[in-house]
């Protein structure tokens, strides 16, 4: 036997065995964020919206529904007439456009959570389900989600939500169901993939019944992307609920939210533009942040990427 | 004879998140005219890193060539290939140089025809005309063994199996007569019987052109059928130089001992024991304080843990990097 | 060997994959992966399998587990019809026999530590609790087995070398004491000096357990130092079966001798002393193989009836298979000492 080798490559092994310094250790950590800097922009980005989110009603200085107006369409604190006591200004009804934004980040991230939620759960079982069994209910499966998502998707959208009227509850459902082919899609295509894998292979060859296979070789290698996939999608639904509010199909105007604040602000585009500008630049950073949030997670989540990414 | 290319001490890093990989850590040797020199090393020993290097193929960053010289003596005169610009480089790189890779696949590009990747070479390094350089296309598929080279002239990369694809990028690589052919693993992909095809196909034209051949491999079997001399690497270091009688029946250092006894004979009759070189290879992240072998190594004693051993001549063209003399059983007196 | 000393046989196995085509999908050919063939492997025996690639080697590895489902013939495992029998019986013998794979790299799951990855096996069939102390206490002993310090088993895969990783992919297919393992390419994605370590690992396991191999690999010569016996395939068919040193010293196919001549030896000497046969041009698509004698479009001594006729696999000495028209006592399927095969540039 080679017993004697277990010394040497204990020894040789330093990514494994060497201890670090603390200096090296902070020198390792400012190497990673800064590789890594735009994933870190991108998380910065997200925790703002979801703080604004939380938090509210600490962060926002008037009520979001309080009109006054004697101030209405005040311009931003920093140009001519504008006031600290209104940062970012205030609306058509002199409502306080930060206060509104910051609840407006409420409307977004519900939707977009429990819209992809919904979409993730529903996706993953009908995507395992074809991705699994194979043959002719994989095909079936797939007919229809190729037949969905041949639609074009926004008039689709706005055709639903005008059937079923305005309400939070509708718009996460909306989403929830339109939004699950692309994940059942993802999760089959994934499934597919790891049935043929060399790890199930040898499941199989050492005698795993299927409950195993599925729930300790393919599921858990599953998180990873559709974390990811979750990531852009939840940034795509924010995008579209806003779309649905400038439309007037999303949330009831009595909600502050982004797209309801841009439908309020078109009417004054001309002259008084910050009224739209901010809550579009609100969707904007949101956007921005979860793209570049995705696309570090696809890295990091891949144990096999984690070391060989350079 | 003159020597066609000299390098001197050469230094390859990258510069990556885990920390500095010394790739290469100062390779220095010689090659004669139309001599077959053959580059042994397991991978991480920084065989390939060096020719790459050479080519000006490092993707900077994260790579980065941090000294040394490579003196080629090409038409313009001897020159530095590692001080010349990237566009002079591209002019010798496919024209005085050309090269082989393990993957013909990856070398051709899949949209175009064999002929056409050939005739583009022929009439963007020699200025021939599209007419002239069709003929010396199809006379090059011929030289390279292709069946029924105008056919296949019209042929796309996947229409070939695996060795018509090696002789295509054999082809393409000989095509401006160059100085020297630089073959990176290049049947490390075939099947036995076809590798035997292309390593023949080699030595002939190494007869018929009188070219230079850097023959990259980990495969000490091809080696002793094809190479006239012999540089192992271990670590991005050179351990032993020799000719290649002479390092198969007199290795001079532990790790080509190693190599040696840990390949099988189809000629022996009774199965022994291989044997086998214990650890893993080295981590290229530690900079290197010693010989990079001394974690592997049975000889090793207190100087192997000290110094880098330097090149020591031990025989004629022979010189192996060992504080150890495996002949006399001692550390030599060096 | 006595006939109760047999723990595998195969029997005209055949496994084909279709070739769908068309809008409809319907089958429109077949690729014959394998194709018939027949040997058995004795207990505490290697047989070594080699060919090149696509001859379906791996295929036949994987239809002899059942991991592929034969398109025919028989396979027997302890005189027991493993073609016959349910997916649960045959999950039930799957401790006995196991798989090695080729790709370290893949077949480890990456999520999973090592401790979990070689204990799954034992878990699965019930023999040991996860989590238990005996079931940790069994992965350190097989750690240990296989020469790797047990600190490693917390661990993940992406943490080891392509050898370390081999040996964890050895601890998990010896964990459930298998009498018969197929090691598929074990040693290709690895370094020499790596090679040499798994290879003498195997040997040292084989010795102390009295497992037997089916060693599938390319590489002639590693297949030679670790083999009794070796079957040679080439486009789905044996070629050759016999004896290692018979088949080195006195091979009777024409495919077997030319293979033998290919394989460089690690000695510039006997490397240039050596006659050789380079065969011309590439093996045929296993998808259209050529009529009669497969090897007849590449074979140097091709008659009408290779072209024709199937050769039949036959036994010409005692343990001396053939599938060779020409092969007889009298040597007259040898390749005469003149011939070179090597077309190349002529």
């Amino acid at each position: 036997m080679e017993n004697k080798d277990i010394t040497t490559q204990r020894t040789s092994d330093s990514l494994l065995d060497v201890e670090r310094t603390f200096k090296e250790r902070l020198a390792y950590a400012g190497r990673f964020l800064w590789r890594d800097r735009s994933g870190v922009i991108g998380l910065v980005l997200f925790l703002i919206v979801v703080i604004a989110a939380v938090f509210a009603p600490q962060i926002s200085p008037y009520d979001p529904l309080e009109q006054n107006l004697r101030d209405n369409k005040m311009p931003p604190a920093w140009s001519d007439g504008g006031s600290g006591d209104h940062p970012f200004g205030t609306d058509n009804l002199g409502r306080d456009s930060f206060s509104r934004i910051v609840y407006g980040a409420r409307v977004s991230l519900t939707v977009g959570f429990f819209g992809v939620l919904i979409a993730g759960s529903l996706g993953l079982v009908i995507g395992a389900i074809a991705g699994y069994m194979g043959g002719r209910v994989d095909t079936a499966i797939m007919s229809i989600i190729n037949l969905i998502l041949s639609l074009p998707y926004l008039l689709f959208v706005v055709f639903i939500a005008s059937v079923l009227g305005r309400s939070l509850l509708n718009v996460i459902l909306i989403f929830g169901i339109t939004d699950a082919p692309i994940f059942a899609r993802v999760t089959r295509g994934e499934v597919l993939r790891m049935r043929e894998s060399g790890y199930v292979e040898s499941a199989i060859s050492a005698g795993a019944r299927w409950p195993r296979i599925i729930f300790d070789h393919i599921l858990p290698n599953l998180i990873g992307p559709l974390i990811t996939l979750a990531t852009f999608e939840m940034s795509a639904m924010i995008f579209y609920e806003a779309g649905l509010g400038f439309l007037g199909l999303s949330v009831p105007p009595t909600i502050p939210s982004w797209g309801n604040m841009l439908a309020a602000g078109r009417k004054y585009l001309q002259a008084y533009p910050w009224i739209a500008a901010f809550p579009g630049l609100a969707i904007m950073f949101t956007s921005l942040g979860m793209n570049l949030l995705g696309d570090w997670l696809r890295d990091v989540l891949d144990p096999r990427l984690r070391r060989s990414r350079k | 004879m003159s020597n066609i290319l000299e390098v001197n001490n050469l230094v390859t890093k990258f510069y990556t998140l885990d920390g500095v990989v010394n790739a290469v850590n100062g390779v220095s040797f010689d090659l004669e005219e139309g001599e077959t020199l053959a580059i042994v090393g397991e991978s991480g020993s920084g065989k390939s890193v060096t020719m790459m290097s050479l080519l000006g193929l490092i993707p900077m960053p994260p790579g980065k060539i941090e000294a040394g010289a490579a003196f080629f003596s090409g038409d313009e005169g001897r020159r530095d290939l590692l001080q010349m610009s990237p566009d002079e480089l591209r002019d010798v790189r496919g024209g005085q140089i050309g090269f082989v890779f393990q993957d013909p696949i990856s070398t051709l590009n899949p949209i175009l025809t064999i002929g056409e990747q050939i005739s583009e070479i022929l009439t963007r390094h020699k200025g021939m005309s599209k007419d002239a350089a069709r003929r010396r296309a199809i006379e090059l598929l011929t030289q390279v063994g292709i069946p029924d080279p105008e056919l296949r002239y019209k042929a796309f990369p996947f229409q070939f199996s695996g060795g018509m694809r090696q002789r295509v990028v054999i082809a393409i690589a000989i095509a401006c007569t160059p100085k020297i052919i630089i073959a990176d693993e290049p049947t490390t992909a075939l099947d036995v019987t076809v590798q035997a095809q292309i390593v023949d196909l080699f030595k002939r034209l190494r007869e018929a052109l009188g070219v230079a051949v850097i023959w990259i491999t980990h495969d000490l079997g091809v080696v002793a059928g094809v190479a006239e001399r012999v540089l192992v690497m271990y670590g991005g270091r050179p351990v032993e130089i020799a000719l290649v009688n002479d390092l198969y029946e007199h290795p001079q250092h532990p790790y080509t001992l190693g190599l040696l006894g840990a390949l099988p004979r189809m000629d022996a009759r009774e199965s022994e024991r291989l044997v086998s070189i214990k650890g893993t290879p080295p981590d290229l992240l530690l900079p290197l304080r010693h010989c990079p072998f001394a974690w592997r190594c049975e000889h090793a004693f207190d100087r192997c843990w000290q110094e880098i051993p330097p090149l020591i001549t031990v025989g004629e063209q022979h010189q192996t990097s060992c504080f150890y003399d495996l002949e006399e059983g001692g550390p030599r007196d060096v | 060997m006595s006939e109760n000393n047999v723990l595998l046989r195969v029997q005209n196995l055949k496994k084909y994959f279709p070739i769908v085509g068309g809008l409809l999908g319907r089958q429109i050919g077949a690729v014959k992966a394998v194709d018939g063939i027949s040997f058995d492997i004795k207990r505490g025996e290697t047989l070594g399998m080699v060919g090149e690639s696509g001859c379906g080697k791996s295929t036949a590895g994987r239809a002899i587990l059942q991991l592929h489902q034969p398109t025919s013939g028989k396979v027997f495992f302890e005189d027991k019809d493993l073609t016959q029998m349910s997916g649960e019986d045959i999950r039930q013998l799957r401790p006995k026999m196991q798989m090695i794979f080729q790709d370290p790299y893949a077949t480890l799951n990456p999520r999973h530590s090592v401790g979990k990855i070689i204990g799954e096996p034992l878990v699965i069939h019930g023999i040991m609790k996860k989590g238990s102390s005996e079931l940790k206490d069994r992965v350190v002993e097989l750690l240990e087995l296989v020469g790797m310090d047990p600190v490693y088993m917390r661990r993940f895969p992406h943490e080891f070398s392509g050898g370390q990783r081999q040996r964890i992919g050895i601890a998990r297919s010896l964990s459930l004491d298998p009498s018969f393992i197929v090691c598929d390419e074990p040693i290709s994605a690895l370094d020499v000096s790596i090679q040499a370590q798994v290879v003498n690992l195997m040997q040292d396991l084989q010795e102390q357990l009295d497992v037997a191999y089916l060693f599938i690999a390319h590489d002639l010569s590693m297949v030679k130092h670790i083999s009794h016996r070796i079957v040679v395939m080439y486009l789905g068919k044996v070629m050759e079966l016999t004896e290692r040193n018979t088949l080195f010293e006195n091979p009777l196919h024409p495919y077997t001798q030319s293979l033998n001549s290919a394989v460089p030896i690690p000695d510039p000497k006997s490397e240039q002393k050596r006659r050789r046969f380079i065969l011309k041009g590439d093996p045929p698509s296993p998808a259209n193989p050529p009529s009669g004698c497969v090897f007849h479009t590449r074979c140097p001594l091709t008659e009408e009836k290779c072209i024709t006729v199937e050769p039949e696999f036959r036994e010409i000495h005692p343990g001396h298979f053939v599938a060779c028209h020409l092969a007889d006592e009298k040597g007259s399927s040898m390749i005469p000492e003149q011939t070179i095969l090597a077309s190349v540039m002529s």
